[in-house]
């Protein structure tokens, strides 16, 4: 299970780096049509915000699996090696639980979205394509904190728990 | 009382181990379910508030530092700013102070700031006679200037939430942030001697290349607010046309990034972008409960029964949100707490652009606050020094930005005249 979470947060985590390319690349475009062509592209604006959408939540599965959601990490840092991984683990618990609400009421929103017929601003496309990043995002998170969850109680490590949280500090760019 | 309670039992949830998007949602939504028996739409609500314009704004400016990270100009920055001080009094701290200003407009992010300009800076300090103290405290408290500085992550987020023009918000932090920069060179000056430079010693070389890739660099914030400024740009745009220039930069002048490189940034500044984002899933479902509750309301009626006036709620919601920065970083500071605060300032008629400044210097505080400090734990990283030397070393560099804050309650204008005068209103 856990070779299935780090691929399906791998994949995940690239299409939301194609996301964020895509929305770079269009808010780009809409400058230049806008300024350059004096010709601006309204949809651009919904997608781009559609865009980010896709970006946190296809990459919060992979944020996940390196324990990189942003927590207090001071206690895990002072208190003994047993209480530290129940700290983790409830973690892990609070996360997996969150995922399961919004993959049962993320798609509880599509569907109604989709039985209404409700529309967004773009034509043909239905408010529920967008919408639909919500339970697929959760039901990534889901696995990935199944997986962890699966290993802790089996007395293992999950990949990337931390050692020494204060360590390393969560913002990627001071990691570079 | 409810909110004090409130936020109480969100801190003991995130001190048994939760992540704080997890914290917010899990507490409101058990007091959603105890008060009301239910909780309606929450996937929408959660979509709605991810998707929003201006938020595109946040994960583009986090690619545009992830960009700029990888090309490494710091290294330049800091070696033309030591050429042009070596000779001054305490040159070489005020030499990180500018590196820390320039790459914290680049990057947005204090701890990315402490950590970069430190690797680089920190030896060079102690090794022309800058005291330890002063070496660790000028880095971390240089550091702090990453979120005051625009272009600035939290800024755009607080603007989001309240509601205010991004343009107004960064042009009003622009004067406080290079003020307290200013602040920071002159303790500097005044507490340390000249960089002590042997006659055979081999300075950091600041070549006219060096000095010319160095303007590049500074180029693109003045890019990225120029274009805000004037009008050119919204702030999504600036930071779209802002990662294609620091592309351009990094690819044809440094020439220090690869593809490969560039699609680990572009990764990492997606998984930046979830971390952050996330809690705005749980502050979803958070200000539903707040509003169902009707605690924003109640709390105004309350302020406002009580007659303490501007200042007084002022001080007290910046010693509110100094306590909780020792828990929490800026974002979740934002969203907790912006959703009970907005309304009593608008019953107050508290300038937001204002408020939204004292608030960003405030989280600058809490960032080199001891025992919880990021900025000081990248320090530790850095120089392997104990944490108790590092936490000696920031006490002026809080007292200072403590300063600033109770300046700039006593005299809003600092950070209004600009936006005010560039005809943002207010």
């Amino acid at each position: 299970m856990n070779r299935l979470a780090a691929l399906l947060a791998r994949v995940a985590v690239a299409l939301s780096g194609v996301a964020l390319v895509v929305c770079f690349a269009l808010i780009c475009i809409g400058v230049f049509a806008r300024y350059v062509l004096a010709m601006p592209i309204a949809w651009i604006d919904h997608v781009a915000g559609w865009l980010v959408v896709a970006v946190v939540m296809l990459a919060a599965p992979e944020a996940q699996r390196r324990f990189e959601h942003i927590g207090v990490d001071v206690p895990v840092g002072r208190v003994s090696m047993r209480t530290a991984r129940l700290m983790f683990m409830a973690g892990i618990l609070s996360v997996l639980v969150v995922a399961a609400i919004l993959l049962i009421e993320g798609w509880e929103t599509v569907s109604f979205s989709r039985m209404i017929g409700m529309g967004t601003n773009l034509e043909d496309v239905p408010l529920w394509w967008p919408q639909l990043l919500i339970p697929v995002g959760a039901a990534l998170l889901l696995v990935v904190a199944a997986a962890q969850a699966l290993t802790m109680l089996r007395g293992g490590r999950p990949e990337h728990l931390p050692d020494t949280p204060n360590d390393t500090p969560r913002d990627l760019l001071a990691r570079e | 009382m409810t909110f004090l309670l409130l936020l109480a039992a969100l801190i003991v949830l995130l001190y048994l181990g939760l992540p704080i998007f997890t914290g917010l949602f899990l507490l409101s939504l058990g007091v959603l379910w105890a008060t009301e028996g239910t909780v309606a739409a929450l996937g929408e609500q959660v979509f709605n508030q991810l998707d929003g314009y201006l938020l595109v704004a946040i994960p583009l400016f986090m690619l545009m530092a992830h960009v700029m990270v990888r090309g490494r100009v710091v290294d330049d920055l800091y070696a033309a700013a030591f050429a042009l001080l070596k000779r001054v009094r305490g040159g070489v701290g005020i030499a990180t102070v500018i590196a820390c200003t320039i790459f914290a407009a680049i990057s947005g992010s204090s701890v990315a700031t402490a950590l970069t300009v430190g690797k680089i800076a920190i030896p060079q300090m102690l090794r022309y006679g800058m005291s330890r103290k002063g070496a660790f405290g000028v880095v971390a408290g240089g550091g702090t200037l990453g979120i005051l500085i625009p272009p600035s992550a939290p800024m755009v987020l607080y603007a989001y939430v309240t509601e205010t023009s991004v343009g107004a918000l960064f042009a009003a932090g622009l004067i406080p942030g290079l003020l307290m920069a200013a602040m920071f060179a002159l303790y500097c000056m005044a507490t340390e001697g000249r960089p002590t430079i042997s006659a055979d010693e081999e300075l950091p070389r600041a070549d006219a290349r060096t000095i010319s890739r160095s303007l590049w660099a500074l180029s693109l914030p003045a890019f990225v607010l120029g274009g805000i400024y004037l009008g050119v740009f919204t702030a999504t745009e600036a930071a779209g046309t802002g990662t294609l220039y620091a592309l351009a930069i990094t690819a044809l002048v440094y020439r220090a990034v690869t593809l490969r490189d560039l699609w680990q940034g572009v990764e990492d500044a997606a998984r930046t972008t979830a971390m952050l984002l996330m809690i705005i899933v749980g502050a979803a479902v958070y200000g539903y409960m707040l509003t169902k509750l009707r605690i924003p309301q109640q709390l105004a009626e309350l302020v406002v029964s009580w007659g303490i006036g501007r200042t007084g709620f002022l001080i007290a919601v910046m010693v509110l949100v100094f306590i909780l920065g020792l828990v929490l970083e800026s974002f979740s500071i934002i969203l907790v707490t912006m959703p009970v605060i907005q309304p009593v300032m608008h019953a107050l008629d508290i300038d937001p652009v204002w408020y939204g400044v004292l608030l960003t210097l405030n989280l600058e505080m809490a960032l080199i606050s001891p025992p919880v400090a990021l900025n000081l734990v990248v320090i530790k990283a850095i120089t392997g020094a104990p944490l108790s030397e590092v936490n000696r070393s920031i006490m002026p560099y809080m007292l200072m930005l403590a300063v600033g804050i109770a300046a700039l309650i006593y005299a809003p204008g600092i950070a209004l005249w600009l936006p005010r005068t560039m005809g943002y209103g207010g």
